[in-house]
């Protein structure tokens, strides 16, 4: 199996933060698996070659991502299954973006979408044809960004009741705060670089306190949102999200929400 | 610095930011790795370790001060002829390397261990 990611930095003004290509490509055909779990960011997902399928939970079943779709934020972790030969582009965009989309969000669910008119056969084309499409669509639905860079709520909205801004955020991004702020949580636990090897510090040295209280906290958390236990998560294969969590946590976190609306 | 570019971009701009002093020491065993086992994709998992696996993980790198080690997911399995292994989990064993005159034929003979026990 060979896998191949390329990666070409996005329009912070847009919310874009970088686009993407992923080329997988096997012997024979076969299918991969893959355990998505919520990250803080939305996704543009852009299949021109092989299928994806998608296990949301077990009442959904498993169904065919459409060609082209908006994945939203998801509380939850998401099973996908990739068939090769695959050539998967993408774009990751800020949770800033959510707040200038023209369309309705929901939380957890692939939203089908047609921003690709023209064959995208590379990532230059491709990330024309998206930001061309973000610019020519986007409708702030608020009259500032409602988070800062650091995830602070903005002073603007410190007068509005808490049922108001309830409201505002389920608009905005389909969770509430609390729940953006637990995916939040997890992350700042996994941007740490972690070394699990014998003899080094264990996951305890890595739970941050102001985030979690203690290890049990951290597991707690960890595992109702990744399905996972924090060690069984490291030593889980990833071919797409490791790669695109990598390049958020190197380049993109101190950037996010940096949107002028 | 010279260095066999990956198809993963991550990981190219990952070798550009490793700093001078550990960089030499990291793509002599990046080469070695990929040497003994062609078969591996290479990722940035967990922002700085770079991680080499076919469907699933086999082994990590870490870069530490003037040393890198080489993490093997499932190196209880390994048969550990030349001794370098460290460890006592369950699992996991750990190779740490210091200095570019490493054991060389042991890294190699780790590696092909442990593509040969995925199979």
């Amino acid at each position: 199996m060979k896998i191949s990611f390329q990666k070409k930095i996005g329009d912070p003004s847009l919310g874009i933060l970088f686009f993407w290509k992923m080329s997988v490509v096997t012997r024979s055909p076969m299918t991969i698996a893959e355990h998505f779990i919520p990250e803080p960011f939305f996704d543009y997902l852009f299949i021109q070659k092989g299928r994806v399928y998608c296990v949301a939970d077990e009442a959904e079943g498993k169904f065919v991502l459409p060609r082209q779709s908006l994945r939203t934020l998801h509380t939850r972790p998401v099973k996908l299954s990739f068939s090769t030969p695959l050539v998967l582009f993408g774009a990751r965009f800020a949770l800033g973006f959510a707040e200038s989309f023209s369309g309705e969000i929901q939380a957890n669910c692939f939203l089908k979408q047609d921003w690709v008119k023209r064959d995208a056969n590379d990532l230059e084309s491709f990330a024309s044809q998206v930001t061309e499409y973000v610019r020519a669509q986007r409708s702030p639905k608020s009259p500032y960004p409602m988070l800062l860079p650091n995830f602070e709520e903005s002073d603007w909205l410190v007068n509005f009741s808490t049922r108001h801004k309830r409201r505002l955020y389920q608009a905005a991004f389909g969770l509430s705060r609390k729940e953006l702020q637990n995916i939040r949580n997890v992350h700042v636990f996994l941007e740490q670089a972690c070394d699990f090897s014998s003899r080094n510090p264990r996951i305890i040295e890595h739970v941050t306190p102001d985030v979690f209280y203690d290890q049990p906290h951290l597991n707690h958390s960890f595992k109702k949102m990744t399905g996972l236990a924090p060690v069984e998560y490291f030593q889980n294969s990833s071919i797409l999200q490791d790669n695109l969590m990598s390049a958020s946590y190197n380049e993109v976190l101190p950037a996010v929400n940096k949107i002028g609306v | 610095m010279k260095y066999a570019k990956s198809k993963n971009d991550i990981v190219n701009e990952y070798i550009g930011d490793l700093n001078d002093e550990i960089a030499p020491l990291f793509l002599e065993i990046r080469a070695c790795v990929l040497a003994a086992g062609p078969a591996f994709n290479e990722s940035i998992k967990w922002k700085n370790c770079l991680v080499y696996g076919t469907t699933k993980n086999h082994i990590q790198t870490v870069v530490g001060k003037g040393k890198v080690s080489l993490i093997f997911f499932d190196g209880i399995s390994l048969n550990d002829k030349y001794g370098l292994l460290e460890g006592d989990g369950s699992k996991a064993r750990t190779m740490r390397i210091t200095s570019l005159d490493f054991n060389k034929t042991a890294l190699k003979d780790y590696v092909k261990q442990t593509l040969k026990n995925e199979k």
